[in-house]
């Protein structure tokens, strides 16, 4: 009786019980390294708002303190948006009429709020609470990175779970003194043995909690 | 097994990689209230009257939404507690039929014409001293309110003033005034008493018996 199947089907059925191990294992890698591209989480994409506003120039040309608009990043939960009257104190005499501004006075004129894109957009099950941070010595770049060189906000960290975690689990790695907080070009994370020594000293100094009570699950998702 | 881990990589895909946050927007004030910090709360002082009394109250305000109401610890009757009817008030101010906007037979009219006219009627009612003029209001407990109603009355002699309950403690000073003489609000004294019969009445039910009875008993927390 002549055979069914053709010789090959042997190493077929050989390389398919044995590659199939290998091709789940490449789809759950295939399906990690998407969780964690740029299109899933907001990284380091060019973010257009409403009014082309550059920290760049505000920031580093001008030196504006970064506390003159989000005048609540060390007492709230929410750093916030400084509201159109902010940006009108100036711009009321600067640049009156300059095209860029003109959803700025619109705004003003109409009584209508400028609606910013949220470029650190947490995900609504996790509370996340800003002048916490801020108070124990986290500086602004280190987690938003050189925003005093951007021309338009881009998400500079993945803002997942894992990135929050590789704080919370060693936060002398990410400390600074409460002076260099709004020092942009302070070192965002302690590399050296010499610096993360430094980075425990702040963190026995601000009373940050250690690892276990920073990553136990009601920090976050309460 | 290999079905298996396929559509659980397929679902992995979908959760993880496909299913994108949505953009949020950030919707700054156009001018900001020089107290409110965003995230943070406020709270108010204020007073609510109900049926004759009125009760201090401390009402919570999340970026201009009331959310909770509670007592004020200042005020001397309730010493920071709060009765059923104060809790639920919460409710009124998200009440749809709460009315906004003056109306004259259901039709909504400026203040402006409401001025004018009522005054019309007052010069046409001046030379018989208002025989033909009532106000209706409810419980007037606020010596303000009272003293403006007795002027208005003293301009108006033969008006009349009707104040109008419909859940009111008319029985309560009336029988007070049966045993005390003269119309008066009872101050319950339980720490002197061994046993209490009530007839009828829910002694724990409004604040100030319950507040000012539960203090008399022992002495506040500190």
């Amino acid at each position: 009786m002549p055979q069914i199947f053709h010789h090959s089907t042997n190493t077929l059925a050989k390389l398919s019980i044995f590659g199939g191990v290998f091709i789940m294992l490449g789809a759950f890698w295939v399906v990690a390294e998407l969780n964690r591209s740029s299109y899933n989480t907001g990284q380091d994409i060019d973010r257009q708002q409403p009014v082309q506003f550059s920290h760049k120039h505000h920031s580093a040309d001008d030196g504006i303190d970064c506390r003159y608009c989000h005048t609540a990043v060390e007492t709230s939960n929410s750093a916030g948006i400084p509201p159109t009257k902010t940006c009108m104190n100036c711009h009321s005499q600067i640049w009156a009429d300059s095209p860029y501004l003109e959803p700025v006075r619109e705004s003003w004129r109409t009584r209508q709020p400028i609606e910013w894109i949220k470029v650190h957009d947490l995900p609504d099950y996790v509370y996340f609470n800003h002048s916490i941070h801020v108070a124990k010595g986290v500086g602004c770049s280190t987690c938003h990175g050189r925003i005093d060189l951007m021309p338009a906000v881009y998400q500079a960290s993945s803002l997942q779970m894992e990135w929050c975690l590789a704080c919370h689990r060693q936060p002398e790695r990410f400390l600074r003194p409460k002076e260099k907080i709004y020092d942009m070009e302070w070192r965002p994370e302690n590399t050296t043995a010499a610096e993360i020594a430094e980075g425990q000293k702040l963190k026995d100094l601000y009373k940050v909690r250690n690892a276990h009570i920073l990553t136990s699950c009601s920090t976050c998702h309460r | 097994m290999k079905v298996m881990g396929a559509s659980l990589a397929l679902a992995g895909i979908g959760g993880a990689a496909c299913t994108v946050q949505p953009t949020e927007t950030i919707v700054p004030y156009i001018e900001q209230p020089e107290e409110l910090v965003p995230g943070k709360a406020l709270f108010f002082a204020t007073a609510m009257q109900l049926g004759g009394s009125a009760i201090g109250l401390l009402a919570r305000s999340n970026e201009g939404r009331p959310t909770k109401l509670e007592g004020n610890p200042e005020h001397p009757a309730s010493l920071g507690a709060t009765d059923i009817y104060a809790q639920a008030a919460i409710l009124d101010l998200y009440d749809p039929d709460r009315s906004t906007m003056l109306t004259y037979r259901n039709e909504i009219r400026p203040w402006t014409v409401f001025v004018s006219d009522v005054r019309g009627i007052l010069d046409n009612e001046r030379p018989n001293r208002g025989a033909g003029i009532r106000v209706l209001t409810e419980t007037v407990t606020s010596p303000t309110l009272g003293n403006q109603i007795k002027t208005f009355l003293e301009q108006f002699p033969a008006a009349k003033w009707h104040q109008y309950e419909p859940v009111g403690y008319n029985s309560a000073t009336v029988g007070a005034e049966l045993a005390f003489g003269q119309p008066a609000s009872t101050i319950y004294r339980f720490d002197r008493a061994e046993r209490v019969l009530s007839l009828g009445s829910d002694f724990l039910l409004r604040f100030w018996q319950r507040a000012l009875c539960a203090r008399l008993r022992r002495p506040a927390p500190r």
